[in-house]
C-alpha cells in the first residue's frame, strides 16, 4: 500500500468519525435527520477508509457512490440554509438579521465539508491513473 | 521535490520558533493570591481609618520578599461615589501594607467611606495588533488593562473603571443588535489611558490584569464583589417569593405619578432615563408583573401600581384604530403593545374581579381580532393616518397576542376568541418553524408556549405539546453549565462563553420553562429535566438580583433605588424595566406553581 493510499483511508477515517462527533457532540439537540446523516455518512466514509487499507473492487464505485450523494444531499442543505437565511432577514427585524448572519456563518462553515470535500475525493478517484 | 522539502522544514521551523518566542513573551503570569493578605490589608485599612491602633504586619502574610509585579488598586467610596484611590504597582506586600495603611490614615477627615480593593490574580502582555484581537484580550468584568509607556510610566484602567464607565462590551455590535463585545478602544487608549495620543514617538505596550475586588461588610467579613461562587443549595420558595417582591418593589419605586416607569436606570451612576423610544409593550409588561405579582402574593399595593400603569397606557397612549382601541406610537398602533396591555388588564381583573376595564379590553380584543389573518398569524402594525394594517414582522407579537386572547376567552368566555388563538396557535406552533434549521432558532418563542399553557384545556393539541416540549428541550440545551463562562452562569441562556452571561433572556425563557413544565405535568409527565432546568435558572436569577445586602451595593450612588432590580448582564449594571418583568414574573409563578 503506497504512502497515498494511506493518506485517503486517515482522510476518510478522520472526516468519518469528525462527522459523527459533530452531529453529536457539537451540535445541541440534534434532529432525527441530521442524526441519521451523521451516522449514514459518517460510517460510510469509515468504510472508505477501510477501503483504502483493504483495496477492493468495490472502493471505487463506493467512493465515486457515496461522495456523489454527499454533494446531493450537501447542495439541497446549503441551499436549505440559505433559503432560511433570506427567510430569516425579512422578519423579526434586528433579530432576524442576528439569525440570518449566523445562518450565514453556517454556511460558510458547512461548505468544505459538504461540497469541497466531496468534490475533492471525486476529482481525485476520477482522475487516478 | 527537493527544494519544496526544504521550504516546507524552513516554514516549520519558523513556525515552531515564533510560537515559542510568543508564548514567551505572552506568558500570563499568575499572581500569589493568600484570602488573608486581603482580608487583613482590608481590615488595617479601616482600624488605620478609624483611628484604631496601627496594628503590626503578619510577617508570615505580609512578607517583604514578594513582589507583586501587577497593580494593586484601593478604593475608597463615600455613598457610591469614590473619594479617592491608592494605585501600588511592583511593590512587595510589606511595603504595600504599610502604603495602604497611611493611605487611609489621611482620610479620617472623610466619615462613612467603604473601601474595595482590587487583588490581581495573573498578568501578562497583550497583543496590540491586529486591532480585533486587542480589544477581545479583556475578560469583561475580570480585566483591567494597563498601558506600559515606559518604566515609570505606567498607566492602568481598573475594573472598577472599566465598569462605571462602561467600556467593557462597547466595540461592536454582534448580530441581532442587542448585545456588543470587544473593550472601547478609543475611549480607552485615547480618553483614558491617554496612551495613543503622545507626540513624543513612545509605543505603548499593553498588558491585562485580571482581577478581583473585595470588600468588609459592616459585620466584618470579607466580601467578593462581583462572586463567581455557584453554591449547591435550592433556591427555597420562601427566597422566590422574597425575590419576586423585591421585583416588584423596584417597579413601584421606578413609577411615576402619572403611572410610567423610569424605563432605564444606571445603578452605577444613578441615571435615570426615559429613553426617546419609551416602550408600550414594555410598560404593559410591567404592569403584567405587578398584577400577577399582585394575585399572588395578595399584596394591594402591586395592584394599586398595576392599575397607575394601566392607567397611563389608556390615558396618554391610546388610540382609535378603525374604531377600536389601540395604542400608538409616532402614528403606528403596534399590536404588541395593545396585546400586552390586554394580558395585564386580564390577570388585573382576575386578581381583583374588578370590572371596569371590560369595555376597554373588548375593544382591545376586537383590534386583535381585526389584525388576524386567515393562516393564523396577525399583522403587526396599523398605520393611523393610511387607516391600512402593515404585514411587518416583529419577535413575540405573535405569541403575545394569542395569550390576551386566551385571557379574553377566560374572562368573557366568548367562543370567538378561542376560535381565534386556536387559528393562531395552530399557525405558530407548526407553520411559523418549518424552515430548514427552525428547530434552532426559535429561541424567543416563550409567549407563544405560556399561550398554550394558559389556554390549556379548551384547547389541546398534540402539536401544541410537541412544539412545547421541543422548546423546553432547546431551552435546557441552552442553559449554562456550571464553570462553562469566566463569569457566574450556571442556569443562565446563552450561546457561548465568549459573550457575557445576560441575565433578562434568562427571565424570559424561564418564564416559557415554567409554563411548559405546567403543561406537561398537567399531561401527566415527570419532566425531571424541566423541573432542575428550572431551579438553576431561579437560582441564576436570584444571584443577579440586586439585595438589600449585596457587596456591588458599594459602587452604587443609592442603593436603596436599585435593591430588587435585576441587572442586564453579568458586567453590565443597566435595569430595564422589561428585565424586572421577566425574571420577576418567572420567579414569583415558580414560587407558587412548585410548591402548590
Amino acid at each position: 500500500m503506497n504512502y497515498k493510499s494511506w493518506f485517503w483511508a486517515f482522510f476518510n477515517f478522520v472526516f468519518g468519525i469528525g462527522l459523527i462527533l459533530l452531529i453529536f457532540l457539537a451540535v445541541p439537540d440534534p434532529e432525527l435527520w441530521l442524526k441519521l446523516f451523521g451516522i449514514g455518512f459518517g460510517i460510510g466514509f469509515i468504510g472508505v477508509a477501510l477501503g483504502y487499507i483493504f483495496p477492493n473492487r468495490i472502493l471505487y464505485y463506493w467512493i465515486i457512490g457515496l461522495n456523489s450523494l454527499l454533494l446531493i444531499t450537501g447542495i439541497t442543505i446549503i441551499v436549505g440554509i440559505i433559503n432560511s437565511a433570506l427567510y430569516l432577514k425579512g422578519i423579526y427585524g434586528p433579530m432576524g438579521r442576528g439569525a440570518s448572519a449566523v445562518m450565514w456563518a453556517i454556511v460558510a462553515l458547512f461548505i468544505p465539508y459538504l461540497i469541497i470535500i466531496p468534490l475533492i475525493q471525486l476529482y481525485q478517484i476520477l482522475t487516478r491513473r | 521535490m527537493k527544494k519544496l522539502k526544504k521550504l516546507i522544514l524552513i516554514y516549520l521551523a519558523i513556525l515552531i520558533i515564533a510560537s515559542t518566542l510568543f508564548q514567551i513573551i505572552y506568558k500570563q503570569k499568575r499572581i500569589p493570591f493568600d484570602k488573608g493578605v486581603v482580608y487583613n490589608l482590608l481590615l488595617q485599612i479601616k482600624k488605620s481609618y478609624t483611628g484604631d491602633e496601627r496594628v503590626k504586619p503578619n510577617p508570615t502574610l505580609f512578607d517583604q520578599n514578594i513582589i507583586i509585579p501587577a497593580p494593586v488598586f484601593i478604593y475608597a467610596f463615600k455613598d457610591g461615589i469614590e473619594v479617592d484611590r491608592l494605585f501600588i504597582y511592583n511593590k512587595d506586600l510589606l511595603t504595600i501594607f504599610n502604603m495602604a495603611t497611611d493611605w487611609s490614615k489621611k482620610l479620617t477627615f472623610t466619615k462613612g467611606l467603604d473601601f474595595v480593593l482590587e487583588w490581581p490574580l495573573e498578568v501578562g502582555r497583550i497583543l496590540r495588533f491586529p486591532e480585533i484581537i486587542f480589544v477581545f484580550s479583556l475578560i469583561p468584568g475580570k480585566d483591567g488593562i494597563c498601558a506600559v509607556m515606559d518604566k515609570k510610566d505606567i498607566r492602568c484602567l481598573g475594573t472598577i473603571d472599566m465598569l462605571k464607565n462602561k467600556l467593557y462590551d462597547s466595540y461592536v455590535t454582534l448580530p441581532g443588535g442587542e448585545i456588543s463585545s470587544g473593550f472601547n478602544l478609543k475611549r480607552v487608549t485615547l480618553e483614558f489611558l491617554k496612551s495613543e495620543i503622545n507626540d513624543d514617538g513612545i509605543t505603548p505596550s499593553y498588558i491585562r490584569v485580571s482581577s478581583k475586588l473585595f470588600t468588609i461588610n459592616r459585620e466584618g467579613a470579607l466580601k467578593e464583589l462581583f462572586s463567581n461562587e455557584e453554591k449547591e443549595e435550592v433556591v427555597t420558595k420562601e427566597k422566590l417569593i422574597e425575590a419576586g417582591i423585591a421585583g416588584g418593589q423596584y417597579l413601584l419605586r421606578h413609577q411615576r405619578e402619572d403611572g410610567s416607569f423610569e424605563y432605564l436606570y444606571y445603578p452605577l451612576l444613578d441615571i435615570a432615563t426615559k429613553s426617546n423610544r419609551y416602550s408600550l409593550p414594555r410598560h404593559a409588561g410591567a404592569a403584567y408583573f405587578l398584577a400577577l405579582l399582585g394575585r399572588l402574593t395578595k399584596k394591594k399595593e402591586f395592584l394599586a401600581g398595576s392599575k397607575k400603569a394601566i392607567d397611563y397606557m389608556l390615558n396618554s397612549a391610546s388610540n382609535r384604530c378603525n374604531n377600536k382601541l389601540c395604542f400608538t406610537y409616532h402614528n403606528i398602533a403596534d399590536i404588541g403593545s395593545g396585546a400586552i396591555l390586554g394580558i395585564a388588564i386580564g390577570e388585573f381583573i382576575m386578581a381583583t374581579g374588578y370590572t371596569g376595564y371590560l369595555l376597554e379590553l373588548k375593544s382591545i380584543g376586537d383590534f386583535i381580532l381585526e389584525m388576524q389573518m386567515e393562516e393564523g398569524r396577525f399583522y403587526h402594525g396599523y398605520s393611523i393616518r393610511d387607516k391600512t394594517k402593515l404585514d411587518y414582522h416583529t419577535l413575540y407579537y405573535d405569541g403575545e397576542s394569542a395569550l390576551a386572547l386566551g385571557y379574553l376567552y377566560r374572562l368573557t368566555g366568548d367562543k370567538k376568541y378561542l376560535k381565534a388563538i386556536k387559528k393562531a396557535l395552530d399557525y405558530l406552533t407548526t407553520k411559523a418553524w418549518n424552515f430548514l434549521g427552525s428547530h434552532y432558532f426559535y429561541s424567543e418563542e416563550h409567549w407563544t408556549c405560556m399561550a398554550v399553557e394558559f389556554i390549556y384545556p379548551d384547547i389541546r393539541s398534540e402539536d401544541y405539546i410537541k412544539f412545547c416540549k421541543g422548546f423546553g428541550n432547546y431551552l435546557i440545551q441552552l442553559q449554562y453549565s456550571r464553570g462553562e463562562t469566566p463569569w457566574y452562569s450556571e442556569g443562565g441562556q446563552g450561546f457561548s462563553p465568549y459573550i457575557t452571561v445576560r441575565v433578562a433572556p434568562t427571565g424570559g425563557r424561564a418564564e416559557a420553562m415554567v409554563s411548559i413544565y405546567d403543561l406537561l405535568r398537567r399531561e401527566g409527565e415527570e419532566a425531571f429535566e424541566l423541573k432542575q432546568a428550572i431551579d438553576k435558572a431561579m437560582k441564576f436569577m436570584v444571584h443577579y438580583q440586586y439585595k438589600e445586602i449585596d457587596p456591588r451595593l458599594i459602587l452604587m450612588p443609592k442603593p436603596h433605588k436599585v435593591v430588587g432590580g435585576f441587572p442586564a448582564s453579568a458586567i453590565d449594571d443597566e435595569i430595564r424595566i422589561d428585565y424586572v418583568q421577566h425574571c420577576g414574573n418567572a420567579i414569583i409563578r415558580w414560587a407558587f406553581d412548585k410548591y402548590k
